[in-house]
C-alpha cells in the first residue's frame, strides 16, 4: 500500500510539473486543425471554455462518460460532420446519416443535447481545442478543476505491479496463517485443551484495540480535521457550524465514555476459571438516570435545532433578491432579472432549442408552435416509412456482422413487435398536447399575467455566476427532468431540485471571493455549486462556479452582461471568450 | 397448540411418518430449521454478490485512472471499457449493492434466518403456525433474489436510480440506461420480496402469540423473541406501504400515468402527455417503509446480541424491562420518523421541525440499550466465544453510528451533511456493520443448533479482529470525506480540486474493504467446512438458559423435540444466580419453590398469575397496561 501511495506522489508531482513547464511554454501542440483556420493560443483557448461550459459534464477526453471519449475525434469524423452533429445531432439522425445514428445506437440511445446557436468561429475553436488536447497540446494547462476533460491517460502499469505484489504477499500469509490454525488445532486435540488461552488473548487485543483505536481516532481528527470544510462563508453557515460544534461536544464525550467502557470491561471482566460472574439484574433508578440524561441532553440539541432550522428556513428577507438556478442532466443555468428586478415566468411546456428554460416570452411561444407541427408532420412521414424501412433493414441485414448486426436486428425487432410504432405515435400525441397547452396558455384570461413581458431583459448565465457580498440572496430553483440536489459546502446550503415543485435557499454571503482566497492562502479557491442526488451517469459532474463579489464589482460584471431576449449589436469578441458566449443565444450546455 | 404441532407430536411416536424424500426435506422443505438454512445460505450468498459489487466500485474510486484489464474481461466492454467501469454501471454497482444488502443479506438473510430458527425453538413450539406459509415465503424470497440477480446481467444493465430509486430518475427509461428493463425487474423483484416479508411476518407474530408452550409467559420470553416479534409488526405494517408505492411507480412507467411525475422535459422532448404528480410522494411512500426498515434491520441484531452478552458474561442481561420498553418505544417511533431522510427535499419546514423531534427522541430508548449492555458486561465472567465478539463488536458499531445519526437527525445540520459521505459513514456502520455482526453473531453462536457442529474457533476469532478493524478503516474515514462536502454516489471525485486530497484516503478506505472482503473467505471457508467438518458439539455449548438448547441437536427433527414439549418454569436470563453450583439454570429446571417467581422482578409482585396456554392473549395485555404504568422509567 506504502508503495502504491508514494508511487501516486511521484505521478502527482510528475503531472504537476509538467502542466507547470507547459504553464510556461503554452504553445499549441498542433500545426494545423481540421476545421482550416489558423492555429493559435487564443482560438484554442476559447475552445478550452467552450469544452468546460457545454461538453466536460458529458464528455472526457480519454475515456467515456455519459457520451464518448472525444480524443481524437478529428481523425475519425469530418469537420462538417461535427459541426452538423454539434448544432443540432436529431435533425442529422433524421436525415438518415448512418455514423449518426451509430453514435446513438451506441450510446445508450440517449440524445445529445443540441447547440443550435453556436458560430462558425465557436465551433472551429472547440474543435480546435479537442484537437490540441488529443496530441497533449499545450493549451491543455489545466488545474485539476478541469481533470475529467484532460485526465491523465489511462495507466495499466502502476495497478498491474501492484497487484501481484499484494496477490502473492496475501496469499502467502494466508497458506501461513491456516497451518498454524491447523497445528493448533490438532496440538488442542491431542491435549484435550486449548493451547492458547483465547479468553485472555481477545481480552488483550480488546483493550489494544482500544488504545490503538482511540490514537487512530485522535489523529485522524489531527490530520483530517484540517481538511475538511473551511468557516462557512454566509452568516446561517456560521450557526449551522455552531450547531455542530455543539452535537459534536456531547457525541464526543458519550463515544469516549461508551466505547472506553465498552472495551475497557470485556478486558476487565474476562472469564477465569472459577469465578463466577454477579447477579444482578436490574435496577430501576440506575435506569431511571440513564433515561433523564440522555433526554436532558438531547433536550438540549432539539431545542438548538429547532432555532437553527428556523432561522434558516424562515428568513424574513426572502424575495429581496432572487437568482433563478435551473438544474438538467447535467448541468447549472443561472437567470437573473434584468432592469425590471422582476423574474418572468416560466414553464415547461415553453422549453424549445431556442428558449431552454421555458420563458415566457410570447414571440417565442408563438413560433414555437410552427417547429412543433413540423415535427408532427415529420413524425408522421417516419410513422408511414415504417414498413418500407423494414424491408430495406432486412435486406441489408445479411452483410454485417457482430455489433452491426445486433444493432440492426434489433432495430428490426422494435419494428415488428410495434415499438417503434408506439413510441412515434406516444412522441405525436404529446407534441399535440404540447401545442394544445401553448395555445391554451395564450389565448386564456391569464394569458396577459403570464406573457407579462418581464421576462425580455431577463439575463441568462452558464458556468460563472456573481453574487453580491453582504446582501440575503433567494436562489429559485427548477428543475427539467429529474432531482437534482443543489449543494453549496462553503455556504451550508442545500435544497432538492425538483421538476414539478419550485425551491428555494435563501443566504447572505459574508465574504467575497476574493477575501476567502487570501484568508486560506488559496489563489485558485472558489465558491461551487454541486449536485448531491443522483440524477444519472454524469452525476459527478455537475458544477457551477458562484463568485462572491463586493456591490461594486457585481454592479460591474451584472451591467455586462447581456438580456437574453433583447435584440442588440454583437459584444465584443474577446469578452465573447472570457465570459460566457451564451449570454445572446439561450443555448444551455 | 394448534394442530400440526399435535399431529406431529404423535408423528415421533411412530417414526413411520418420517419418510421424507430429497424434495420434501431439504427443497419444499416445511421444517422452520431447514427454511431457516435456506435463508441462511441465500442471504450469504447474496451477500458475496454485494460485496463483490462494492469491491469493483471501491476501486473505481481508488484508481480512478487506472486500468484493471480483468474487468473488460470480466464485464465486457460495455461496461468496463478499457478495464475501466462506466459511469452508469458504477451507479448500477452501487444501487444493486443497496438493494442485496439492505433487503436480501440484512432482511431476509438476518431476519428470515433466526426468526425462523429461534421462534419456534424459544417459544417452545414443534414450528411455525403455517409451516407452508413459511414455505412460501422462502421460495417468493428465492425468486426475488434471481430476479434482482438476473438484473445486473441484462444488456441495458441493472437499475441505477440508488436503492432508494427516486422517480423521475427511476421512472424514465430516457433519463439513464439503467431505468428501462433493468427497474422493471428490480420492481418485480421487490413485490416477491414483499410477498415474502409478508408471509413470514404474519407466522413470526402469530406464532409467538399464539405457540408458546406452559409457562412461556410473554414477559419468559427471551428478549432475541421480543426483538423478532416486533421487527416482524414492523414489516407487516409498513411493507404493504411500499408495495403500493411500488405499484404507483409500476402504473407511472408502462401505463402512462403520472402519480410521482410532472413537468418534465428530457431528452429534447416534453417526455409526458400528462403531468401533475409529485416525485415527493414517493419519497413519503419509500421512507415510510423505509425508516422502519432500518430497524428491521437492527432490532433482530440487537435480540441477538442481548442473547449472546447475557449468555458469555454469563449474567443476566441487565434491565429486561427496560430493554423491552426500549424496543416497543424503537418500534414505535420508527413510524413517525421517516421525513428526516427528507429535509432538504422541499418539504414544508414544519414538518421537518417535526420529524426533527421524533428523531431525536429515538436516541433515548437507544442509549438506553447501550448502557444496558455495558451494565450486563460489568463484572461478568466474559467467555470470548466469536459470537461473543461479534456482540461486542455491535455494540461498539452501534455506539459509533448510533452518535452520528443525532447530526443527521438534526434538520439544520441535515442541511450540510445531507447527501454526503457521511451518510453513507453513519448508516454503514450502524445499520450495516452492526447488523452484519448481529448476524455472524448469530451465526456463530446457533451453527451448533443449525448444524450440530461447531466453527473452528481460530478462524473465527481471526474473522472477527480482521473484519472488525477494517469496518473501521473503511468507515470512519468517510466521516471526515463527508464533512469536507463530498456528496455520495459520485463516480471519481474530480468535479471539484479541493476533492483532490481525498485520493490517497480512497486508496486506503479501498485496500480496507479488499482486507475485509478478504476476512470473508475465512469466515465461508470456515462456515462450509463446518457443515461437514466441524467438530461435533454437545447439547449445550454455550452452557445457555433457553428452550432450544433443550431439542437435540444431533438429530434433526421436524417438530423439535422428540417427546412433550418442554414446560417453562422461570425467565431465561437466571446466570450465575447465588446458591447455585452451576452457572446457568436452563428455563425447564422447576422453581425448588423457594424462590420468587420472577426473581427479576423483584420489586413487584408476579406480574401474572400462574401462566397457562390458553389465556396468552389477556396476559399480554395485561402486561402491556403493567409496563406502561410502570413508576420507575
Amino acid at each position: 500500500m506504502h508503495k502504491t501511495l508514494s508511487g501516486k506522489l511521484k505521478k502527482l508531482l510528475f503531472f504537476t510539473s509538467a502542466f507547470l513547464l507547459f504553464n510556461l511554454v503554452n504553445a499549441a501542440a498542433i500545426k494545423e486543425s481540421i476545421s482550416g483556420k489558423a492555429v493559435d493560443d487564443a482560438t484554442i483557448a476559447a475552445g478550452k471554455t467552450l469544452f468546460e461550459g457545454k461538453c466536460q459534464s458529458c464528455h472526457a477526453l480519454n475515456n467515456k462518460l455519459v457520451g464518448p471519449a472525444l480524443k481524437d475525434v478529428h481523425k475519425r469524423r469530418s469537420y462538417e460532420w461535427l459541426t452538423k452533429w454539434i448544432r443540432n445531432n436529431e435533425s442529422l439522425r433524421k436525415s438518415g446519416d448512418k455514423d449518426a445514428i451509430d453514435v446513438f445506437e451506441k450510446n445508450n440511445k440517449l440524445v445529445m443535447t443540441s447547440f443550435t446557436d453556436l458560430k462558425d468561429d465557436e465551433l472551429a475553436s472547440l474543435i480546435m481545442y479537442i484537437e490540441d488536447a488529443s496530441a497533449g497540446g499545450g493549451a491543455a494547462v489545466g488545474s485539476a478543476a478541469t481533470a475529467t476533460a484532460e485526465s491523465t491517460p489511462l495507466d495499466q502499469n502502476v495497478v498491474s505491479k501492484v497487484n501481484w505484489v499484494l496477490i502473492l504477499l496475501f496469499v502467502l500469509v494466508a497458506i501461513i496463517l491456516f497451518m498454524i490454525v491447523k497445528i493448533l488445532d490438532q496440538v488442542s486435540l491431542i491435549r484435550g485443551k486449548d493451547v492458547i488461552k483465547w479468553n485472555s488473548v481477545n481480552a488483550i487485543i480488546c483493550l489494544v484495540f482500544m488504545i490503538v483505536g482511540f490514537i487512530a481516532c485522535a489523529w485522524e481528527f489531527y490530520v483530517h480535521g484540517k481538511l475538511v470544510l473551511p468557516e462557512a462563508a454566509t452568516e446561517h453557515g456560521r450557526k449551522l457550524d455552531q450547531m455542530f460544534d455543539i452535537t459534536l461536544f456531547f457525541t464526543g464525550i458519550v463515544f469516549v465514555i461508551t466505547e472506553f467502557l465498552l472495551f475497557w470491561f470485556a478486558y476487565k471482566y474476562r472469564g477465569r476459571k472459577g469465578n463466577k460472574a454477579f447477579y444482578y439484574s436490574h435496577n430501576n433508578k440506575i435506569e431511571a438516570i440513564w433515561t433523564l440524561i440522555p433526554a436532558i441532553v438531547l433536550t438540549v440539541l432539539v431545542i438548538g435545532g429547532l432555532k437553527t432550522w428556523n432561522g434558516i428556513t424562515n428568513n424574513p428577507e426572502r424575495d429581496k433578491f432572487n437568482v433563478e438556478i435551473f438544474g438538467y442532466q447535467f448541468g447549472w443555468t443561472a437567470r437573473y432579472p434584468g432592469d425590471d428586478g422582476k423574474l418572468g415566468k416560466s414553464n415547461w411546456n415553453l422549453i424549445s432549442n431556442d428558449n431552454l428554460l421555458g420563458v415566457a416570452i410570447k414571440d417565442r411561444a408563438e413560433q414555437l408552435i410552427p417547429v412543433l407541427e413540423q415535427d408532427i408532420k415529420d413524425l408522421e412521414l417516419l410513422k408511414k416509412g415504417l414498413p418500407h424501412k423494414l424491408d430495406e433493414l432486412k435486406t441489408t441485414l445479411g452483410g454485417l456482422v457482430d455489433e452491426e448486426r445486433k444493432i440492426h436486428s434489433d432495430k428490426i425487432a422494435e419494428i415488428e413487435d410495434g415499438t417503434a410504432l408506439s413510441d412515434l405515435e406516444k412522441t405525436i400525441t404529446n407534441r399535440k398536447i404540447q401545442i394544445n397547452r401553448i395555445k391554451v396558455s395564450l389565448e386564456n384570461e391569464n394569458a396577459k399575467a403570464f406573457y407579462d413581458n418581464t421576462g425580455l431583459d431577463d439575463i441568462i448565465v452558464n458556468n460563472e455566476i456573481h453574487i453580491p457580498v453582504n446582501k440575503t440572496v433567494t436562489f429559485k430553483f427548477r428543475g427539467r427532468d429529474v432531482i437534482h440536489s443543489a449543494y453549496i459546502p462553503m455556504f451550508r446550503s442545500q435544497i432538492n431540485v425538483v421538476p414539478g415543485l419550485n425551491t428555494e435557499v435563501v443566504f447572505k454571503a459574508i465574504e467575497t471571493t476574493k477575501d476567502k482566497k487570501e484568508k486560506l492562502k488559496k489563489p485558485d479557491f472558489e465558491y461551487w455549486l454541486i449536485c448531491a442526488k443522483i440524477c444519472g451517469a454524469a452525476h459527478f459532474n455537475m458544477k457551477l462556479k458562484i463568485v462572491v463579489d463586493t456591490e461594486a464589482d457585481y454592479n460591474k460584471w451584472i451591467k455586462s452582461q447581456a438580456g437574453a431576449f433583447t435584440k442588440q449589436t454583437e459584444a465584443p469578441a474577446d469578452k465573447e471568450i472570457q465570459k460566457d458566449s451564451t449570454q445572446k443565444s439561450v443555448v444551455i450546455n | 397448540m394448534s394442530q400440526t404441532a399435535t399431529h406431529n407430536a404423535q408423528g415421533h411416536d411412530d417414526h413411520g411418518h418420517h419418510k421424507e424424500n430429497f424434495i420434501t426435506k431439504y427443497v419444499f422443505s416445511q421444517d422452520h430449521k431447514m427454511i431457516s438454512k435456506q435463508f441462511l445460505i441465500t442471504g450469504i450468498i447474496m451477500g458475496c454478490f454485494g460485496m463483490i459489487m462494492s469491491i469493483l466500485f471501491r476501486l473505481q474510486l481508488a484508481w480512478p485512472d487506472s486500468s484493471f484489464p480483468i474487468l473488460e474481461t470480466l464485464l465486457g466492454s460495455k461496461w468496463a471499457p478499457g478495464g475501466k467501469l462506466d459511469s452508469s454501471f458504477y451507479m448500477g454497482l452501487v444501487t444493486i449493492h443497496g438493494t442485496i444488502m439492505v433487503f436480501f443479506v440484512l432482511t431476509a438473510g438476518l431476519s428470515g434466518t433466526f426468526s425462523n430458527l429461534l421462534i419456534p425453538l424459544q417459544v417452545g413450539a414443534r414450528d411455525m403456525a403455517s409451516p407452508f406459509m413459511n414455505m412460501l415465503s422462502y421460495w417468493f424470497f428465492f425468486a426475488s433474489s434471481v430476479v434482482l440477480t438476473a438484473s445486473v446481467f441484462i444488456e441495458s444493465g441493472p437499475a441505477a436510480a440508488g436503492w432508494t430509486v427516486y422517480p423521475p430518475l427511476s421512472a424514465l427509461p430516457k433519463a439513464m440506461p439503467g431505468s428501462g428493463l433493468g427497474m422493471t425487474m428490480w420492481l418485480i423483484s421487490m413485490v416477491l420480496f414483499i410477498g415474502s416479508a409478508l408471509l413470514g411476518g404474519i407466522n413470526y407474530i402469530t406464532t409467538v402469540l399464539n405457540m408458546r408452550t406452559k409457562g412461556m409467559s410473554m414477559n419468559r420470553m427471551p428478549l432475541t423473541i421480543w426483538a423478532f416479534f416486533f421487527t416482524a409488526i414492523l414489516g407487516l405494517l409498513s411493507f404493504p406501504v411500499l408495495l403500493g408505492g411500488s405499484l404507483l411507480l409500476v402504473f407511472d412507467r408502462s401505463f402512462g400515468t403520472s402519480f410521482y411525475l410532472s413537468d418534465i422535459f428530457l431528452n429534447g422532448e416534453g417526455a409526458l402527455a400528462n403531468s401533475g404528480g409529485s416525485p415527493i410522494l414517493f419519497q413519503h411512500l419509500f421512507w415510510f417503509l423505509g425508516h422502519p426498515e432500518v430497524y428491521i434491520i437492527i432490532l433482530p441484531a440487537l435480540g441477538i446480541t442481548s442473547e449472546i452478552i447475557a449468555v458469555n458474561a454469563r449474567k443476566p442481561i441487565f434491565g429486561y424491562t427496560a430493554m423491552v420498553i426500549s424496543i416497543i418505544g424503537i418500534a414505535f417511533l420508527s413510524f413517525i420518523v421517516w421525513g428526516h431522510h427528507m429535509f432538504i427535499t422541499g418539504m414544508n419546514p414544519l414538518l421537518g421541525l417535526v420529524f426533527m423531534v421524533f428523531t431525536l427522541i429515538i436516541a433515548v430508548p437507544s442509549a438506553v440499550k447501550t448502557f444496558n449492555y455495558l451494565a450486563t458486561l460489568w463484572r461478568g465472567n466474559i467467555q470470548f466465544t466469536p459470537g461473543m465478539l461479534f456482540a461486542i463488536g455491535l455494540v461498539s458499531f452501534f455506539i459509533s453510528g448510533g452518535l452520528t445519526g443525532i447530526f443527521l437527525g438534526n434538520a439544520a445540520i441535515d442541511i450540510q451533511l445531507h447527501d454526503t459521505y457521511f451518510v453513507v459513514a453513519h448508516f454503514h456502520l450502524v445499520m450495516g456493520c452492526a447488523a452484519i455482526f448481529g448476524m455472524m453473531a448469530g451465526i456463530y453462536h446457533w451453527y451448533p443448533r443449525l448444524y450440530g457442529r461447531t466453527m473452528n474457533k481460530t478462524l473465527g476469532y481471526m474473522h472477527f479482529w480482521l473484519t472488525f478493524v477494517s469496518a473501521y478503516m473503511v468507515f470512519f474515514p468517510m466521516h471526515f470525506i463527508g464533512l469536507a462536502g463530498v456528496p455520495r454516489r459520485y463516480y471519481q471525485f474530480s468535479v471539484l480540486p479541493e476533492f483532490g486530497v481525498w485520493d490517497d484516503v480512497n486508496v486506503l478506505i479501498t485496500m480496507a474493504a479488499i482486507l475485509g472482503a478478504a476476512a470473508q473467505l475465512l469466515f465461508l471457508y470456515n462456515f462450509f467446512s463446518s457443515i461437514f467438518f466441524g467438530k461435533k458439539s454437545e447439547q449445550n455449548p454455550w452452557k445457555s438458559n433457553t428452550l432450544e438448547w433443550t431439542a437435540p441437536i444431533e438429530e434433526r427433527l421436524h417438530g423439535n423435540w422428540p417427546g412433550a414439549i418442554p414446560t417453562v418454569h422461570r425467565w431465561p436470563y437466571d446466570y450465575s444466580k447465588p446458591g447455585y453450583e452451576d452457572d446457568f439454570i436452563p428455563q425447564t429446571v422447576p422453581d425448588d419453590g423457594n424462590e420468587e417467581e420472577l426473581a427479576h422482578q423483584h420489586t413487584t409482585a408476579p406480574i401474572i398469575p400462574e401462566s397457562t396456554d390458553k389465556s396468552e392473549v389477556v396476559h399480554f395485555s395485561a402486561l402491556l397496561s403493567k409496563w406502561f404504568g410502570f413508576k420507575n422509567l
